[in-house]
């Protein structure tokens, strides 16, 4: 066949831009570490990696919902343990007290040290997290619990509903409380701050019938403080689960991202040296055919 | 003619004939490098014998003729490869520009705003009341809507730039079909004469630059003028008159007139760039949009049932209307670009007073076939909530606008709840986001200038946040429901009177003296009903029956600070499928769409950029195949027409030799005479 002296030039060219792209291609890999360095490199396989990207983020973003609400249910638990303990101990001293061995002039003393309690106790309820208070349902920025200016009553003024944190698609989890349902939906025996203020006026007037009737109370207030601590733990253990089987899950998106996206290193670098190699060759063999011409030997 | 002169006529006539090959060789040596030269090739032929001493003597060499070694059908293969290659070309280029503008690799693609955005409302979730968090929302938010703006307008100013090559393409296609007309004249001319060679290769390079930008065929006439015409049969060249191309700006025209011949084109920078301009960008550019409108749409209608921090003194709604008094909101009469979504239903309008505290509610209802926003403006402005005449409403440049009454009602504030309309959100009342497009999408210029009117909760109206109980002393024979609604812990008394009547108090006030007792029956105002299950039989005259009620200890129609209900809706936007459009465009058949459903905003969009990544694919594979066709083309017209120079070396020694054997018979023939001469 006739092979014009442009055909040769020709497929110089055309050999030497193929070996030299396809070398800057295999560099892209090595240099980025990534396989897929542009949408047409592997859309399927971009498609997937959107996907883990979106997926990674939201489980990095469900991690600090979670904390949120873990830090909630800590500083619930704790409180209510601080509570637990405040409620024991009145319910040693009622014990006491309810004894025919005291004194009305002790229990006028103690009555004191009940005062002292039931502060503690509307601290504790008042107690809050990140700046909102956790007993005041989505009321968090006002104080929940209150004496009246008579100083007969504790008010709430928060709400009926709980403060939730979102823990994945359509997974609500209430880690707030309406705290109500802690202290006493209404000013009954039901309730715990009646309960002490009950408690210190029958300490004042020597009334052993009425302490006795507050041990009782107390029972039930312990049973029901001790409900609403294995309440919080309970979703503090679901938090922790789904933080566990979330973590497993960005691991494994991870992985898979990895394998779809990241250039296997080794393999990357061997191309590379391949692609090198026949770009070499490419350009000693060009450059010999195209020096060949009759005219050096006429 | 005879003996010696003959000798040296036919040398004479060899050594010209030789030295004219030479010529030929030094044109071909000359132009090895010259885009679209045919190598000629010298014809020669012995020249006619003549008869003399009875026999018949060759007398010699000429030249017949210098032969173009141009293979008219390999050129016209050729022109159409370089048709398909150069639009291949042009389209993997832009096609690069498209994937480098949705580029996924860095960290301010849209997808990873998107990612940015619904964290932002998570974290908002986590702190609804936190500034904080509601700054970071807005300026994601912003960012996102920048991305899809920023976007939006590279695709715009894509399609331009297309405009302006097809432009200046359209005039390089004039300005050669002029060259080739003139060439044509040229080639008339000479052919009568000679041989047009060197023209007629000049020709196809100028065609085959045509062919660069429009696919086209030629016929060549036997007085060697070449007819040009697209593929689609359009004359552009005959003989020596032209026929232009015209660009309106959006038309190809033929021949200054206006038939069009842009859906014709289908190849050629100019058929490349069509497409781009016609299908390929207005696809990606109509499917960013659904996904704008989409998250628009989304977010605004959950937005838009919510409440802030506050409430707000006046607004003004984000969407204009064009018709504002006699089409209704629900019509695309009225320029609304949500008019489509508007159904009929109604929202809740709530006052509050100075210190925050409920004043009352409205319910307005609309129909979306007959209330116009004027129709609404007048609602609003009526309104009379527990004797307050507090709002001003009306319709500022296209816009619906509530205010305050500030002379009667300073201080008092609103907010919104319980659309089942979505006339709020098509209007962009209590929204987020502007606009219901990609390239003008923003934030409600009310969030950007307080943070504090981000939705985030609601107003507790609702079943589940307002609900009391209710105790009734019967044993089944009457049964309640609820919610109770009002304010305060209270009982209601029922007692049965003779007669079969019966009498209902509350708290202990006035009774109510009622008919015959009936099934169901409504206690007042605040949500309690009673169901009368007995028979006739069990209702004795003097009975009483007691229902205590609980009021919730949210306050009806209040707000609170800690309330993610409405951020937590819209956070699970990010898992929810939702209804998008999925546009195909086509030069021939328009725009056309598929509705698309079970699909997720970010699906939607990661699907788009996938598809992005796929045809930007299978167009550099085309573009590599014709690239293949067009190099082995190519070569194939090499191998014919191209020059050799080696080829060319050795047929120079060749009349080199001939050349010199020729004047070696010079020579020869003077040694003759010489010996002749001397013998005189």
């Amino acid at each position: 066949m006739r092979v014009a002296n442009k055909t040769i030039y020709d497929s110089a060219i055309r050999n030497l831009s193929r070996t030299s792209t396809d070398m800057v291609d295999a560099n892209e890999v090595v240099s980025t570490t990534k396989r897929i360095n542009s949408l047409s490199d592997d859309p399927v396989g971009l498609v997937s990696v959107l996907d883990l990207r979106t997926s990674i983020s939201n489980i990095n973003q469900m991690k600090r919902n979670i904390s949120t609400g873990t830090s909630w249910l800590n500083a619930s638990e704790s409180t209510l343990t601080q509570l637990n303990d405040i409620i024991a101990s009145t319910k040693e001293l009622t014990v006491s007290m309810a004894s025919g061995n005291v004194g009305p002039s002790d229990r006028e003393n103690n009555a004191n040290l009940v005062q002292g309690y039931l502060e503690e106790v509307i601290s504790l309820a008042n107690s809050s997290s990140g700046g909102r208070y956790i007993f005041g349902g989505t009321n968090t920025n006002t104080i929940p619990f209150t004496l009246n200016a008579a100083g007969t009553e504790v008010e709430y003024s928060g709400n009926d509903t709980a403060f939730s944190i979102n823990i994945g698609k359509d997974t609500v989890v209430s880690v707030g409380k309406d705290g109500k349902d802690i202290f006493g939906k209404n000013w009954d025996d039901s309730n715990i701050f009646k309960t002490f203020m009950d408690l210190k006026t029958s300490l004042e007037n020597n009334d052993i019938a009425g302490i006795q009737d507050t041990m009782s109370r107390l029972d039930a207030h312990l049973k029901s403080v001790n409900g609403n601590i294995s309440d919080y733990a309970g979703k503090a253990i679901r938090l922790d689960v789904k933080k566990d089987i979330i973590g497993d899950l960005e691991i494994s998106n991870t992985e898979r991202m990895s394998e779809i996206e990241d250039a296997d290193l080794a393999e990357a670098v061997i191309s590379l040296k391949s692609k090198e190699l026949a770009y070499n060759a490419a350009l000693s063999s060009s450059s010999k055919l195209m020096q060949m011409s009759l005219v050096d030997y006429l | 003619m005879s003996g010696i002169g003959l000798v040296l006529n036919i040398a004479k006539d060899a050594l010209l004939t030789q030295q004219y090959a030479i010529d030929v060789i030094s044109h071909n040596i000359a132009n090895v490098s010259t885009e679209g030269y045919s190598r000629q090739i010298p014809l020669l032929e012995a020249s006619d014998a003549a008869p003399y001493a009875g026999l018949v003597f060759g007398r010699g060499v000429q030249m017949s003729d210098i032969e173009s070694t141009t293979n008219e059908f390999i050129e016209k293969r050729l022109q159409i490869s370089q048709s398909n290659l150069s639009m291949m070309t042009e389209k993997e280029t832009y096609m690069n520009i498209l994937e480098n503008i949705f580029n996924e690799n860095s960290q301010s693609s849209i997808s990873n705003q998107f990612n940015e955005f619904w964290n932002a409302i998570n974290d908002l979730n986590n702190n609804p009341s936190g500034i904080p968090e509601r700054n970071i929302l807005t300026e994601y938010g912003g960012i996102l809507a920048q991305s899809f703006q920023d976007t939006s307008n590279d695709l715009l100013n894509l399609g331009n730039e297309l405009n302006r090559r097809i432009d200046a393409g359209v005039t390089t296609v004039n300005q050669l079909l002029d060259q080739i007309a003139d060439i044509n004249g040229q080639i008339l001319q000479v052919k009568i004469t000679g041989n047009p060679n060197d023209l007629v290769d000049k020709r196809n390079v100028l065609v085959k630059q045509l062919a660069e930008y429009i696919d086209v065929n030629s016929y060549e006439y036997d007085d060697g003028s070449l007819t040009v015409t697209t593929s689609k049969g359009f004359v552009l060249v005959n003989r020596k008159d032209t026929y232009p191309l015209d660009f309106d700006g959006t038309d190809i025209n033929w021949e200054n007139t206006s038939t069009s011949i842009t859906d014709d084109i289908s190849g050629g920078k100019l058929g490349g760039w069509l497409d781009l301009r016609d299908e390929i960008i207005p696809k990606y550019k109509s499917n960013l949009d659904e996904l704008a409108k989409s998250i628009i749409w989304e977010i605004n209608s959950i937005h838009s049932q919510g409440v802030g921090l506050e409430g707000f003194t006046s607004l003004t709604g984000s969407y204009k209307a064009t018709d504002t008094s006699v089409a209704a909101m629900g019509t695309e009469a009225s320029g609304l670009g949500f008019y489509d979504k508007i159904t009929d239903g109604s929202f809740k309008l709530w006052l509050y007073d100075p210190d925050g505290a409920v004043v009352g509610e409205a319910t307005i209802p609309v129909d979306a076939d007959s209330t116009t926003m004027a129709g609404l403006a007048g609602t609003i402005n009526g309104l009379t909530i527990n004797g307050q005449n507090a709002f001003n409403s009306t319709i500022k440049d296209g816009a619906l606008n509530i205010e305050i009454d500030s002379t009667s009602n300073s201080g008092y504030t609103f907010a919104f709840s319980d659309d089942s309309s979505n006339i709020l959100s098509a209007l962009g009342i209590n929204t987020f986001f502007t606009s219901s497009n990609a390239r003008d999408m923003g934030i409600n210029e009310k969030i950007l200038s307080d943070k504090n009117y981000i939705a985030a909760g609601k107003i507790s109206n609702n079943v589940g946040d307002a609900i009391g109980t209710q105790t009734n002393t019967s044993t089944g024979i009457i049964t309640t429901s609820g919610p109770y609604t009002g304010s305060a812990d209270g009982a209601y008394e029922i007692e049965i009177q003779g007669g079969g009547n019966f009498r209902w108090r509350k708290d202990s006030g006035a009774w109510n003296n009622e008919g015959p007792i009936p099934n169901t029956f409504s206690l007042g105002t605040e949500g309690v009903s009673v169901t009368f299950n007995g028979l006739a039989g069990d209702y004795v005259s003097g009975d009483t029956y007691t229902i205590n009620v609980e009021a919730s200890s949210d306050t009806f129609g209040a707000f609170y600070p800690g309330d993610n209900t409405n951020s937590l809706d819209m956070s699970n936007l990010q898992y929810s499928d939702v209804a998008v459009k999925q546009w195909t465009y086509s030069r021939t058949d328009g725009a056309t769409s598929l509705d698309v459903t079970n699909v997720s905003i970010g699906d939607y969009m990661h699907q788009m950029i996938g598809s992005i990544g796929i045809e930007s694919q299978s167009i550099q594979r085309e573009k590599a195949y014709t690239e293949t066709i067009q190099d082995q083309m190519s070569a194939t017209r090499d191998n014919i027409s191209a020059v050799s120079l080696d080829e060319e070396m050795a047929n120079m020694i060749k009349y080199q030799h001939a050349y010199m054997a020729a004047a070696k018979l010079i020579t020869t023939a003077q040694e003759m005479l010489d010996e002749i001469l001397s013998a005189v």
